[in-house]
C-alpha cells in the first residue's frame, strides 16, 4: 500500500505539470483563435479532458492516501444528515425522493466525519446514477443484533460475530441494481460501470478503504424488490454488549 | 500601472504560457525563472508585486526560496503564492489553500483562477 502511495504521488506530480501546461495553453489559444462553434466545442472538449484527467489523479491519490483517520467520537446520524443535505439539489433535479430512517438511540462512535461523509456522498451519488431519474433513496441507521448468518454475509472482513450488537447502516435505491459481474468486481480499483469519462472507478474502493479503517464492513447486494442496497456495519464502543 | 509578477517554476513551457496568458490581459508584466536559485536575484532586480513559486525544483525548493526571501528586508514583504503539483489531502478539497501562511494553488490551474488569485492577494 505504501508503494502504491509513492507511485500515486509520483504519477500525480509528473502528470499535473503537463496538465497545467495544456490547461493554460488551451486558455491562451481560446483567446487567440477566432472562434466559431466548432472551435468553441473543441476547446470545451479539451478543458473537459483536462478536468477528467485531474479527477482521475485526485481519485488515485485519495485511494492511495486513505491510510489515516482523525477519529473523534461523533454521531453517525449527523454525518448522514449533512451528507444528504449536500446531495439534496442533485436528488431534486433527478426527481429522487429521499427518505431517512435514523434511529435516535445510536451512541457516539469513533469516526472521521469528513471521511465518512465522503463515503456517504459517494454512495448517494452512485444511487442517483443508478436511478437516473425518478426513484427512491432510503437511508437507514439502527442498532442491530447480528442474530443470523445472513447478517454476517455482509462482513467480508470477518470482524463481527453472531450475537454481536452493531451499528447498522443501509443505503438503498430503486435503481438498476448490479450485475453478477459487477458484484464481484465493484470494490476493485478502477472498476466502473459508468460511461467513459463519468466515473473513475475509485469511489467504492476508496469507500471500502475508509470503512475498513473504521474497523467496519461494507457490502452491496441487489434488493428483492429491485435496486441495490449497501450495508455497512460498525462496532460499538462498548463492544456491542 | 502594470502589476509585476515573477513566476518561478522548473517547467519552462508552463512559465512561458503563464507569461503569455497574463501579459495578454495588458494588466501584468511578467518575468519567468526556471531555477529556484534564480528567484532571489530575479526578485531583487525585477521587484515583483507577487511571486508564483513552484515547490519542487531540482536546484532549490520553493520553501528554501521563501526562507531566503523572508531573510531579506527588501524582499520579505513580497506576496507569495505556491504553485505546485505536489498533492495533499487539502488540495483535493480546494483549489486554493493556505499553507504555512502562504497561499497555495494546485496545478492544473486555469488563467481565470490565476488572475483571481493575483487580484485578491494584491487588493
Amino acid at each position: 500500500m505504501e508503494s502504491i502511495g509513492r507511485l500515486a504521488a509520483g504519477v500525480a506530480h509528473e502528470v499535473k505539470n503537463p496538465l497545467a501546461i495544456i490547461q493554460m495553453g488551451v486558455d491562451y489559444l481560446s483567446q487567440e483563435i477566432s472562434a466559431d462553434a466548432t472551435v468553441d466545442e473543441v476547446i470545451n472538449d479539451m478543458h473537459d479532458a483536462v478536468r477528467r484527467a485531474d479527477v482521475v489523479i485526485k481519485g488515485l491519490l485519495d485511494f492511495s492516501r486513505d491510510k489515516e483517520l482523525r477519529l473523534v467520537a461523533g454521531n453517525i446520524n449527523e454525518v448522514i444528515e449533512s451528507s444528504l443535505h449536500l446531495v439534496a439539489h442533485e436528488m431534486r433535479q433527478r426527481n429522487i425522493e429521499v427518505s431517512s430512517n435514523l434511529a435516535d438511540d445510536i451512541p457516539a462512535i469513533n469516526l472521521d466525519a469528513n471521511k465518512m461523509q465522503q463515503v456517504l456522498i459517494n454512495l448517494f451519488m452512485n444511487s442517483a446514477h443508478a436511478i437516473e431519474r425518478e426513484g427512491e433513496l432510503i437511508v437507514t441507521s439502527c442498532l442491530r443484533t447480528l442474530d443470523s448468518n445472513a447478517d454476517l454475509v455482509y462482513d467480508h472482513e470477518n470482524r463481527f460475530k453472531l450475537g454481536e450488537k452493531v451499528l447498522w447502516m443501509e443505503v438503498e435505491d430503486t435503481g438498476t441494481g448490479i450485475t453478477d459481474e459487477a458484484s464481484v468486481k465493484i470494490f476493485d480499483p478502477f472498476y466502473t460501470t459508468k460511461p467513459v469519462g463519468e466515473g473513475t472507478g475509485l469511489g467504492l474502493s476508496v469507500s471500502r478503504n475508509i470503512i475498513n479503517l473504521h474497523e467496519g464492513s461494507i457490502d452491496i447486494h441487489n434488493r428483492k424488490q429491485g435496486g441495490a442496497a449497501v450495508v455497512m456495519m460498525f462496532k460499538l464502543s462498548d463492544g456491542g454488549k | 500601472m502594470k502589476k509585476r509578477i515573477l513566476v518561478v517554476d522548473d517547467e519552462k513551457a508552463l512559465t512561458r504560457i503563464i507569461k503569455l496568458n497574463l501579459e495578454r490581459t495588458g494588466n501584468y508584466e511578467v518575468r519567468t525563472e526556471n531555477m529556484g536559485s534564480m528567484a532571489v536575484p530575479a526578485a531583487k532586480e525585477f521587484k515583483p508585486d507577487l511571486i508564483f513559486l513552484d515547490v519542487m525544483m531540482p536546484d532549490m525548493g520553493g520553501e528554501d526560496v521563501v526562507a531566503l526571501l523572508k531573510e531579506d528586508s527588501e524582499l520579505s514583504n513580497i506576496a507569495l503564492v505556491f504553485l505546485t503539483a505536489i498533492v495533499t489531502k487539502e488540495e483535493t478539497q480546494s483549489i486554493e489553500t493556505d499553507i504555512g501562511g502562504n497561499l497555495f494553488l494546485a496545478k492544473p490551474v486555469n488563467t481565470k483562477e490565476l488572475i483571481a488569485t493575483i487580484e485578491r492577494v494584491l487588493s
